[in-house]
């Protein structure tokens, strides 16, 4: 069954690590860690954490709930694939905030995710991420590791990446070669080039996966370190569900055993860093309230983040829940976004780096109206 | 001219209904206003202590962490709350109420 | 006009090799370039002259979904067999794909092309109209993109572009591609007997979206929710699933029916009345009836419309002349789109002749750097068509001949890969990185190892390259290294 998930993928998923602290300051180095989770296509807030309390979800979207869900509170559960994620929510490691985005309303994949990564209102608008602003001023380096540069960290240093070349029968060139074309090229051409070296070339000498949970797994070994990155962005692509999204099994909840592995694989895999940790998902806008006429859903607006760390403080679902009935949907379609995502993001970014509120929402967001939500999940 | 005199007399009344009231309710109404600038709804600004306010009001002062385990205020509370909502703790209060947060209850 | 003819030939098409002749005229050249009739040229072999790239491995639309139908049947009666071991199943498995594969023989003229033929001037636009109108690869629509990339992109360079469009969106790869084919009207028969029966068919507004979004107006037109869903209404009951499509069609031919038979003429307008939204709708103030008609009439408005004509046109111009055009420039072709009423000869004319009085400089495709690579220095990378053992239309072909569509992959560059339908980058940023360099160095020497009859030097002095780039090159200590230091230079990666 071919259908218009399989395209988003892209170049497959993707793991991006920066931020490495600058060699002789070590003992200055930020201590918090940030993996920021991209969820491409539009993830169905509904489906993932529905509102079980709210009569209208029935009446709304019948065919789009799971049989049994877990009961979090009166109104809120969660769907059963979330396993690893729901222990993390006992443990006080792990929070959700429901019918949240960006604020970002054109229901469009590029426009979505330019905003997602940019930090600004307006699409395509600027050149640089909201992570790679917030490295800067925490002075951190970067490095990235996937086929392209993503926009979100950009604006960082020394920026470079990894993906495994599977180019067979190439020969290696010389470092002397790499220096010379390296010595052709200007700005930011020269510095990307200039972090190749004969050894990042060589086939195998890093893990070769290319699939979310053994980058994820990578990225927890390479955080780990003293000297590790402090920021890592993994990309899950194929959640643009338009026909047969699934309920109980099926595709979407597939993509739940996915991102809920990768939260269980980077806790295991950063050991006692975790409690210095935060990780959030980001998505460009959640999926239609009622199905579509295939089984699915269409792009929609307000959805859920999920987040989880040793940095969170107690586990809850942060909402001001809108409602379901026709009256409380966006242009009658889709659930309001109530919560600013921007502010979950500058929370997180306050309690990983250490950042003051206000210089993250007038240096990285240039918004000055963006409220604190720092206390509710970290306080 | 009518009008007027009428309008003033709603007024009047009101504000006589009201000022000769006991304290509880004048509290009330300033528990009351300032919920409504969170997202904890008091019901209407009516200086009647109700349902709605008992709730919202308890919700917000939980959520802020200013509620010891197992308190619960009620309605002979509302001169010391509306005190506490004018003290140094306001702004914080403000911020907490801006959001809503749900506790994790699974057993 | 570029006084250089070698660089002209660079940002138009792919370069002139060691082996062609440079025209006398540069602007008759880019006329017969957009005018003459090509027939598509390869290598029999490796070493080989440039000939004529065999009919046989041209597929029309009923050949390929008769091999992907026979690759279906036959997999389902391997896998079915008792008598097999599953590891035999695997090989019989694998040499039946060989045998109906499609979507290899497709990379190895897009290779092909690129490489040795005439027309690169037309290649390199059927380049460009197939990024703009991506079909995303994957599956069963592998065996039919190279369908869409010939007949539709390629077969249309000439046409107005309403047609173009129009062939566009009602092909199966698209249909299939953007969901269409799932999109059914919430009034139509098919909808009604679905309720009546419990099930849920409605509209999907993918390919409506796209088609104002991406292909013709773009967002600056201001359209509505109500254009897109009202044209999501005018495209329901068209597409099919490239699955079913193939197994209608061989189940038609295996009960006798010719090729073009009742199936016939579906293909190439898969329409489904059964499945259509009745009434009136409006898209961006025009009202249009139900019917089949009606999607003509849609992309016909579309591709007329003033936005339209603005949006390609600065595609066209990005996409020649570099992200730094000017807005005069993109006005040129602008204006020549108005003029000629969207005429595509005349406006990739005036593409042409701005791009040769422009002074930009444009970073180029992984994939066009890398075909002007080998064309341009003479290297012998590309296996002849009758490489592997005996003829590849026949037997086995081996491993080798799955490099040219890996190396697409492994550049980011391929039409045959699944992704976003904005398509590749235009922007530079969005190519440089660490690990785009590993890829180009690695090709490079790759393609070294072939024995280019121009060396680095040589390219250096052809090309004009910088002083400080010659500089480079020649402190290189080796030829394979000059080479690759060369190549890798920003004078040959941009134009």
């Amino acid at each position: 069954m071919l259908t218009r998930r399989h395209f988003l993928s892209g170049t497959g998923a993707g793991l991006f690590l920066s931020g490495y602290p600058v060699h002789g300051f070590t003992k200055n180095a930020i201590k918090g860690r940030i993996v920021v989770v991209l969820l491409e296509g539009g993830m169905d807030g509904l489906l993932a954490v529905p509102p079980i309390g709210d009569d209208n979800l029935f009446k709304q979207r019948r065919a789009l709930v799971a049989s049994n869900p877990l009961k979090l509170n009166p109104l809120f559960g969660i769907h059963p694939n979330f396993k690893n994620f729901s222990s993390m929510l006992l443990n006080d490691e792990a929070s959700i905030i429901h019918a949240t985005s960006f604020p970002y309303v054109g229901r469009s994949h590029f426009e979505g995710q330019n905003v997602l990564q940019g930090g600004m209102l307006a699409p395509f608008s600027i050149k640089t991420g909201w992570l790679g602003r917030a490295m800067d001023i925490a002075k951190t380096a970067g490095k990235a590791m996937s086929l392209e540069t993503p926009l979100i960290i950009r604006g960082a240093n020394d920026l470079d990446n990894f993906y495994p070349a599977r180019i067979k029968h190439s020969r290696l060139p010389s470092s002397e070669t790499l220096r010379l074309i390296q010595s052709t090229h200007l700005n930011n051409a020269a510095k990307v080039i200039g972090k190749l070296t004969k050894n990042s070339m060589k086939m195998g000498v890093v893990s070769q996966a290319r699939d979310p949970l053994s980058l994820a797994a990578e990225a927890g070994r390479a955080m780990r370190e003293k000297d590790g990155p402090r920021v890592a962005v993994v990309k899950i692509p194929q959640f643009d569900d338009h026909s047969e999204i699934g309920t109980d099994t099926g595709h979407h909840p597939e993509l739940f055993t996915l991102v809920d592995r990768t939260f269980g694989k980077l806790k295991s895999e950063l050991k006692e860093e975790w409690k210095n940790t935060i990780v959030l998902t980001m998505t460009e806008f959640g999926r239609t309230v009622k199905e579509n006429g295939s089984a699915g859903t269409d792009h929609g607006y307000g959805s859920v983040g999920l987040l989880a760390g040793g940095l969170i403080n107690r586990s809850s679902v942060v909402a001001n829940w809108p409602g379901l009935s026709n009256k409380d949907l966006y242009e009658k379609r889709d659930l309001y976004a109530t919560i600013d995502y921007r502010s979950i993001c500058a929370a997180c970014l306050e309690a990983a780096f250490g950042l003051d509120h206000d210089v993250i929402s007038e240096r990285v967001f240039l918004d000055k109206t963006i409220p604190r939500t720092y206390g509710h999940i970290f306080g | 001219m009518d009008k007027l005199i009428k309008l003033i007399l709603i007024v009047f009344i009101n504000t006589y209904f009201f000022a000769s009231s006991s304290n509880a309710d004048t509290s009330v109404l300033c528990l009351q206003k300032f919920l409504k600038k969170t997202v904890f709804v008091p019901g209407s600004l009516d200086g009647v202590w109700g349902d709605k306010t008992e709730n919202s009001i308890n919700s917000l002062l939980d959520q802020a962490g200013m509620l010891k385990p197992n308190q619960n205020i009620s309605a002979q509370d509302a001169k010391e709350v509306c005190n506490l909502l004018h003290s140094s703790k306001r702004d914080e209060l403000l911020e907490s109420g801006k959001f809503k947060v749900f506790r994790i209850e699974i057993d | 006009m570029s006084d250089n003819k070698h660089k002209w030939a660079r940002k138009v098409g792919f370069g002139f090799g060691p082996n062609e002749l440079l025209p006398t005229d540069v602007e008759s050249w880019n006329n017969s370039q957009l005018t003459s009739n090509f027939k598509s040229v390869g290598v029999a072999k490796r070493y080989s002259d440039v000939e004529i790239w065999p009919q046989e491995y041209n597929f029309s639309f009923e050949d390929r979904l008769r091999r992907a139908g026979e690759y279906n049947e036959g997999k389902k009666e391997i896998e079915n067999s008792k008598k097999l071991t599953s590891v035999e199943k695997k090989k019989r498995v694998r040499t039946l794909r060989d045998q109906t594969d499609v979507a290899l023989f497709d990379v190895y003229k897009f290779w092909n092309s690129a490489i040795y033929g005439d027309d690169m001037v037309k290649q390199r636009l059927t380049h460009f109209w197939t990024n703009h109108f991506t079909v995303g690869g994957g599956g069963r629509r592998n065996y039919i993109i190279g369908d869409f990339i010939y007949r539709v992109i390629y077969g249309n360079l000439n046409a107005s572009f309403d047609e173009l469009l129009y062939k566009v969106t009602t092909h199966v790869g698209m249909l299939d591609y953007l969901d269409n084919a799932e999109s059914v009207g919430e009034r139509s028969e098919s909808a009604r007997w679905a309720r009546r029966n419990g099930k849920t068919q409605g509209l999907n507004d993918n390919l409506a979206r796209e088609l104002l979004e991406l292909h013709s107006v773009s967002p600056e037109r201001m359209y509505t929710e109500d254009d897109i869903r009202n044209s999501a209404k005018i495209l329901a009951g068209w597409g099919a699933h490239t699955d079913s499509v193939i197994r209608k069609f061989y189940r038609e031919r295996r009960r006798g029916n010719p090729a073009i038979g009742s199936l016939g003429k579906f293909i190439y307008e898969p329409y489904f009345k059964d499945r259509a939204e009745p009434g009136r709708k409006i898209v961006l103030d025009n009202k249009f009836r139900s019917g089949k008609k009606s999607l003509r009439q849609l992309t016909d408005m579309l591709a007329n419309d003033d936005f339209t004509a603005r949006h390609l046109s600065k595609k066209l111009a990005i996409h020649f002349i570099g992200e730094s055009v000017n807005q005069s420039e993109i006005d040129f072709i602008y204006n020549v789109w108005k003029d000629s009423k969207g005429n595509l000869e005349e406006i990739h004319k005036e593409v042409l002749n701005v791009t040769a009085r422009s002074k930009e400089r444009k970073f180029l495709w992984p994939s066009t750097w890398m075909f002007q690579a080998i064309r341009f220095s003479g290297s012998s990378f590309l296996p002849g068509f009758e490489d592997g053992n005996a003829s590849f239309y026949k037997a086995v072909p081996s491993k080798l001949n799955y490099e040219p569509k890996k190396i697409l992959e492994e550049l980011g560059n391929s039409f045959w890969e699944s992704r976003q339908p904005d398509g590749y980058s235009e922007r530079k940023d969005d190519w440089v990185s660490t690990e785009h360099f590993d890829r180009r160095i690695k090709v490079a020497s790759r393609i070294y190892s072939f024995q280019p009859d121009r060396q680095g030097e040589e390219i250096a002095e052809l090309l004009d390259f910088s002083d400080n780039t010659k500089i480079a090159i020649d402190k290189a200590s080796n030829m394979r290294d000059k080479f690759i230091v060369a190549l890798c230079s920003p004078d040959f990666m941009e134009v």
